[in-house]
């Protein structure tokens, strides 16, 4: 199978950033890579928040053949994304693709609060997508994106595409194992300024599973049960992998609720921890993998107290 | 085996399944096929494909020759809820002496089929307070044993999420 565009002598995932400031921008970048896709009847597929979407959608051939996902349903949670696209692209390489090309934005509200576990997304890719012939254009919109995203979109992206066709490698591009392990210090939840609500120190995972539940203050059932889930995972495997004391302190607000877990050990051996499922159950990392899919936001930080793993169920902040 | 169309032949148990294409436009014959292993993909169950001008039609190669109960066994073995099986037998028809052949083929995938009955092992979870994911596959381990699929029947939520998330083979939970 042979490859069109930019890619063709590359093998796996071509991952490229396209950093625009204006619609005109983003159309005159992303519109041949599309029309060229389509040509070539590569899948070709945009996964685009709605106004977007129909910004590309009108300014396209009539006949061009593009699938539209979107793009605010596909970007819920970063591990689920990368279960959706593998099995997306599974599907069109078992169909015979020798190209698949996606243009994909992660939706505004993602770039703030929650951006490290997305930073962590776009590193991860790099990898997890590398199993398929993938071009892959990540777009930015720098009108609103704060410098420290557009500076993570530089160190998980290879490289950027421009409006005038030029591919150019990031000068600050790091290995995605090296900037996955990197834990930078993350901001804490505000609720964190308070005492935790209870604290516990080496509890039995169903103590801490149980606990959940005395703090709730009335979120939907289906979310503190799936947060009772990620704190039975995340305390197993510190009680396992981690090392004593294992400390779990709660927080609850009107629209959330924010547990800590912290143990003395160094955190997880696998960078890809939680965005990747390992099939090794014993390591830990299916259950990280499964945490990953059951919070609004999994924080991870490094201290000199030891490795610290933040859930939040409901708004994460 | 019933020769004409497509037709599923009834088992007692009303379990292992066998059916027969006859077809004279291959394209049409494919994409039936295609839609029969998606159809086990979905299931959970283990895809082979026989006859040299079947590659191409999955991800993994045709295999020359098939032994219907070493297969079930291997697929039920590495965790697969069955077995699904699609066979280019228009070979083994084209003359007289390998349509001999061809009839003891049948016989034996349907007596296969007909000795690998799935069952169900049903786990009462009315009182279930809580499961994990390693909770979920010793289930379908437990039933795997005995050559059955586990089905759990709780109010948990929690429960068909998990199962759903980790696609675990052998194991359906449904809401009570």
């Amino acid at each position: 199978m042979t490859r069109t565009g930019a890619p063709a002598d590359h093998v796996g995932c071509f991952h490229e950033a396209v950093c625009y400031g204006s619609d005109e921008e983003l159309l005159a970048t992303v519109l041949p890579f599309l029309v060229g896709g389509a040509d070539a009847k590569e899948p070709t597929v945009v996964s685009l928040g709605p106004e977007k979407a129909d910004l590309v959608r009108r300014a396209l051939p009539r006949s061009a053949a593009v699938t539209f996902l979107r793009g605010d349903s596909v970007y819920a949670r970063p591990a689920a994304v990368i279960r959706t696209y593998r099995e997306l692209f599974e599907g069109y390489v078992a169909d015979g693709a020798g190209q698949i090309r996606i243009v994909g934005e992660i939706p505004r509200p993602s770039l703030g609060a929650t951006w490290n576990w997305w930073a962590r997304y776009e590193a991860a890719i790099n990898r997890a997508y590398d199993d398929y012939p993938l071009w892959s254009l990540c777009a930015y919109d720098t009108r609103v994106c704060p410098s420290w995203v557009l500076d993570d979109v530089a160190s998980t992206h290879p490289r950027t595409l421009h409006a005038d066709g030029r591919h150019e490698p990031s000068a600050t591009y790091a290995a995605p194992a090296s900037f996955l392990s990197a834990w930078p210090p993350l901001a804490d939840d505000p609720l964190q300024s308070l005492s935790p609500l209870i604290a516990l120190v080496d509890p039995t995972a169903a103590q801490a599973r149980h606990t959940v539940r005395l703090v709730d203050s009335g979120l939907p059932a289906d979310e503190v049960e799936d947060l009772v889930v990620a704190v039975s995972e995340v305390v197993t495997n510190a009680l396992r992998h981690g090392r004593p004391p294992v400390r779990v302190r709660y927080w609850s607000g009107a629209d959330r609720i924010v547990v800590a877990v912290t143990d003395g050990g160094p955190g997880p051996a696998d960078p890809y921890a939680g965005l990747i499922p390992s099939r090794d159950s014993a390591s830990g990392g299916l259950g990280l993998w499964i945490t990953h899919q059951s919070c609004n936001y999994v924080a991870f930080s490094s201290s000199v107290e030891g490795f610290t793993l933040r859930l939040t169920a409901g708004n994460p902040y | 085996m019933l020769a004409a169309g497509e037709a599923t032949v009834v088992r007692p148990t009303g379990v292992g399944r066998h059916l027969c294409w006859a077809f004279t436009d291959r394209a049409g014959f494919l994409d039936r096929a295609r839609a029969f292993l998606a159809e086990g993909r979905a299931a959970g169950e283990q895809r082979r494909l026989v006859g040299a001008d079947l590659t191409g039609l999955d991800r993994f190669p045709a295999l020359p020759v098939f032994d219907p109960a070493a297969a079930m066994a291997a697929a039920l073995a590495a965790g697969f809820t069955g077995l699904r099986v699609v066979v280019d037998a228009t070979p083994l028809v084209r003359s007289p002496s390998s349509r001999a052949d061809f009839a003891a083929y049948e016989h034996l995938v349907d007596r296969s089929a007909a000795d690998h009955p799935f069952s169900a092992v049903v786990v009462d979870g009315a009182a279930l307070e809580f499961i994990d994911h390693r909770s979920l596959l010793r289930l379908a381990d437990h039933a795997r044993g005995r050559g059955a699929t586990a089905v759990l029947r709780t109010a948990l939520p929690a429960a068909a999420r998990l199962a759903d998330l980790r696609r675990v083979p052998g194991v359906r939970v449904e809401a009570r």
